[in-house]
């Protein structure tokens, strides 16, 4: 460990020996990864010391690993070297103008989705001053947390405002020595959110990125971190059901909660990125690391996801249950079509005494998409009284897709009762036939029993979101009915 | 650790060389050589492969196995092996000691048309070139690199052939002894079945120890073939001594409407694996696969399944039930693949356990791998203790407590022990299910 410091300490102390020079004015960098990269966003960001000690790290520990392959999932190989590692967030310049200048087709999703007129210009990407009403509603929204003590702002924000607190926990959940995509996250994340909770307070609303006026442009290393203090209780939305274009292929972001005494944190994930076209062309890799903590006894963490974009979906949002009586949940709605390929579950990591876990996860696969549920449960040997249901179902539409369900069960304690359930099969004969029987046309009957096949992870979602995401289900199926 | 591998993987493959001999005919040279080559160049599993997780495979490659061991001499008579045999009513027991055919011990009570039972050493010395082919192709076909270790090292094993139409009255009893005088006795043994069309037959493989032994390393494969309509009643019963070590591979190809029934009892051994294929390549097919395994002390109990639906409409299912008690470790890797283009397939796969001690581990892995959309698929794995509720109700009408547990415990293990067919075996199983859970682990299986 120490040799470790040791030399941690004798990276950040020598100057980059290819004699790197820092241009802070620069808005881009040139494709490539090396220490001077690291300290040039590190630098860009007016980072403190330990924090880009803590990058230098990340980026040694990343050199010794191996990128996984297990994942059933298969994708050109990836140039680590071809990626930019900063850009700066795009000024209004650069923006489209008006709704004029946006892709049509982006346009006539929004409407689909049934996103409200003057959202759809945010989303777009128009040039902030352009929108009118959600700026003033995000102001608001801040001077009343500011009130309760809650801070919500960006990552990069709060490392300048309130770095002890970052450097407490940042890490704490995920190590950076992880695995292979956390540790480039670390060396070289671009922005992201974090939230902080304070003691016995209940966020008065959903936080959702959406609202923060510098959410735009997190770029696609993001990193998040959401800490609730003893009794605390919050919900955060991350993403929403508006489809989101992006230049960059790769992303590889962290989520990490912390949950103390009493806490609840309950996260909520719509993810609908490019996923590619028709033939598979193109398309988000999204590589992500989510874990909870629950640190605290009855703490409780809750992820819900609804994930229907990417081309390649790798993302398994965990909990570790170390207090006693502490609560995780995982409800996922995976949704691949065409050629997308989805591999996600979750990790339920049981320590504590009577601590519970549900896992509830659907699988829907269309075209020629391969959608896996890869999950563990483990119940370590301190764990007496620990709980877990898994209930994993996965619907198939058309011949040439997929479906797999690769659980890992491990149990270390026998005062522990775990069950996993998983099925696979087409949407019924009989509840079609029954649909249309009632004159419903074959596509709306469709919709309606995915919609009831998703409905217990829906129920999970807050209100708004919901009602999207069922609409965002019937938007991706387009065309793999009939 | 790679040149650690390498040499490891060098000595096995030595291993497989030495059993070659001046006499072999051609064929046979040439198999074993290829099983050596293959173990140089695809190398041996380690922990990081997914099918070995859960079960480390270094302790036991790793250790010094000696090949062609001798057995007790005198060679045993009738009366030593009566504890596996009194009760025989086989049409055909063949006894393989440390290995090897033992004639004296083997005996056809009935004979058959059309079913030829010969040990795979007479065919490897040229004696019935009517079974040489399928041994041969066989003994060549692509499996994983352990079980290489017992095909290419075997010189005997049981090479059975069923002629269309057969069908063969009572059980044929295979019964593989260890008896070895001294440590680290290596025993690869390898058996293929070859079933005709609508043919049937009902199978017991028996792997136990003669006297107290030393440690040991039995390594058993056995090929299946079910040709269309052909129908398998397989059972295996595993009840090794303490330190030795059991792997058994099946490898099983069923053809249009043919039946495989399997169940799969595993009681001793320090380190016990079965591993399981069924390649589902014909349409209609049925495959049943059961199996309980009991655990204790630091015993470790892996099954691995594949059954893969290469056909339409075919059934399979899986029921495996573990008891796990003081330190043991239970293992299930089960895994249904459904293949692109094929319809109607139904697969059932569940893996139930009861862990009785705070030391007892179990790792469950079902797994299922889907890619055909007209499929009726799931599975189900649960871990627990004894339900509470019951226990409660059961001391509730003055069952003692002791006895409400055995009671519980021999009610979670009945559907496996249903499956058996043979009245003999299953009251055997069920007696001896009985007094060690009534008496915890002191009493003994007779059979």
């Amino acid at each position: 460990m120490s040799s470790d410091t040791d030399h941690i300490e004798k990276v950040t102390s020598q100057d980059y020996e290819w004699g790197f020079v820092t241009d802070i004015e620069q808005e881009k960098l040139e494709p490539g990864l090396n220490e001077g990269v690291i300290r040039f966003i590190s630098a860009k960001k007016g980072e403190p010391k330990p924090l880009l000690e803590w990058r230098l790290a990340a980026f040694e520990a990343w050199k010794t690993m191996e990128e996984p392959d297990w994942a059933k999932v298969g994708y050109p190989a990836i140039d680590y070297q071809s990626i930019s590692y900063y850009a700066a967030p795009k000024n209004d310049d650069d923006r489209p103008k008006s709704l004029d200048e946006v892709d049509p087709e982006l346009l006539e999703t929004y409407e689909k989705l049934g996103i409200p007129l003057h959202e759809r210009a945010a989303l777009a990407g128009v040039a902030v001053d352009a929108v009118f009403d959600s700026v003033s509603v995000a102001t608001t929204y801040k001077g009343k947390l500011e009130e309760m003590g809650i801070i919500f702002c960006s990552l990069s924000e709060a490392v300048r405002e309130h770095p002890d607190l970052v450097l407490k926990y940042l890490g704490s959940v995920v190590p950076v020595r992880d695995n292979f995509f956390a540790a480039l996250n670390s060396a070289v994340f671009s922005d992201g959110s974090f939230v902080y909770i304070p003691k016995g307070v209940r966020c008065p609303m959903e936080l959702s990125t959406y609202f923060r006026i510098n959410a735009a442009d997190t770029g696609q290393f993001e990193r998040t971190l959401i800490v609730a203090d003893e009794g605390a209780h919050v919900s955060y939305l991350e993403g929403c059901t508006a489809p989101k274009r992006d230049e960059n292929q790769l992303h590889a972001a962290v989520v990490e909660l912390v949950a103390l005494k009493d806490a609840t944190i309950k996260y909520s994930t719509v993810q609908n990125w490019y996923p590619g076209d028709k033939d598979g062309k193109g398309g988000i890799f999204n590589f992500v690391t989510k874990r909870g903590l629950c640190k605290g006894d009855r703490s409780k963490i809750s992820w819900t996801q609804v994930e229907t974009g990417s081309a390649i979906t790798w993302k398994y949002p965990s909990c570790v249950l170390k207090g006693d009586d502490s609560v995780g949940e995982f409800y996922s709605v995976a949704l691949t079509n065409n050629h997308q390929q989805a591999d996600t579950g979750t990790k339920m990591v049981h320590l504590g005494r009577n601590t519970r876990s549900t896992i509830v996860s659907k699988g829907i696969s269309a075209g020629f998409a391969q959608n896996t549920y890869r999950g563990l449960v483990r119940i370590g040997k301190g764990a007496r009284g620990a709980r877990n249901h898994s209930q994993c179902d996965s619907l198939l539409m058309g011949s040439t897709c997929g479906a797999h369900t690769f659980p890992y069960i491990e149990v270390k304690n026998r005062h522990s009762e775990v069950e996993h359930e998983a099925t696979t099969s087409r949407i019924s004969e009989d509840q079609l036939f029954y649909l249309r029987q009632r004159g419903i046309k074959e596509e709306d009957a469709v919709n309606m029993i995915v919609n009831g096949f998703c409905k217990e992870v829906f129920r999970e979602l807050p209100m708004e979101f919901a009602v999207e995401a069922q609409k965002l289900l019937e938007v991706s199926l387009e065309g793999a009915v009939g | 650790m790679t040149t650690l591998n390498t040499s490891i993987r060098d000595a096995w493959s030595d291993r497989i060389t030495s059993t070659l001999r001046p006499e072999d005919p051609e064929w046979v040279v040439s198999a074993k050589r290829e099983a050596a080559e293959l173990i140089r160049s695809k190398g041996l599993p380690t922990r990081r492969d997914e099918d070995w997780r859960y079960t480390d495979p270094a302790p036991l490659l790793e250790a010094d196995w000696r090949v062609g061991v001798d057995g007790p001499t005198p060679p045993p008579t009738e009366e030593d092996i009566r504890a596996f045999t009194y009760w025989d009513a086989s049409a055909v027991r063949v006894v393989f000691l440390n290995g090897r055919y033992v004639p004296e011990l083997s005996v056809h009570r009935t004979r058959t048309d059309g079913l030829s039972v010969v040990p795979l050493s007479e065919v490897m010395a040229g004696k019935h070139p009517s079974v040489e082919s399928l041994v041969a192709q066989q003994l060549t076909a692509d499996r994983p690199a352990m079980d290489l270790l017992a095909t290419g090292g075997a010189r005997d094993g049981l090479v059975l052939r069923l002629e269309d139409g057969v069908e063969v009255e009572g059980p044929i009893h295979v019964l593989c002894l260890t008896d070895a005088s001294g440590d680290d006795a290596y025993i690869p043994l390898f058996h293929v079945f070859e079933l005709g069309g609508a043919s049937r037959l009902t199978l017991v493989e028996r792997y136990a120890n003669l006297a107290s032994s030393p440690r040991s390393f039995t390594n058993s494969a056995t090929d299946i073939l079910l040709g269309p309509g052909a129908c398998l009643d397989h059972y295996t019963l595993e009840r090794e001594a303490e330190r030795a070590i059991h792997l058994g591979a099946r490898h099983v190809r069923q053809e249009d409407r043919s039946e495989f029934r399997q169940t799969t009892f595993t009681i001793g051994a320090s380190l016990a694996r079965h591993d399981t294929e069924v390649l589902c390549d014909g349409d209609e097919t049925t495959t049943s696969l059961g199996a309980l395994f009991l655990g204790e002390g630091t015993q470790h109990i892996d099954h691995r399944i594949l059954v893969h639906h290469r056909g339409d409409q075919s059934r399979s299912e899986q029921l495996f039930k573990g008891i796990l008690d003081e330190g043991s470790t239970g293992v299930f890797n089960g895994r249904v693949v459904v293949d692109e283009g094929t319809h109607g397939n139904d697969a059932q796969q569940s893996n139930h356990n009861l862990l009785l001690s705070d030391d007892a581990t179990v790792n469950t892995r079902p797994q299922l791998e889907i890619y055909a959309d007209d499929v009726s698929c799931s599975h189900g794995a649960t871990v627990g203790q004894l339900d509470p509720d019951s226990l409660f109700y059961l001391r509730t009408r003055g069952i003692p407590r002791g006895q409400a547990e055995s009671l519980l415990t021999y009610a979670f293990a009945s559907d496996v022990v249903d499956r058996i067919r043979i009245d003999f075996i299953r009251e055997r199983v069920q007696e001896f299910l009985s007094t060690r859970m009534e008496f915890g682990n002191t009493s003994e299986m007779t059979q």
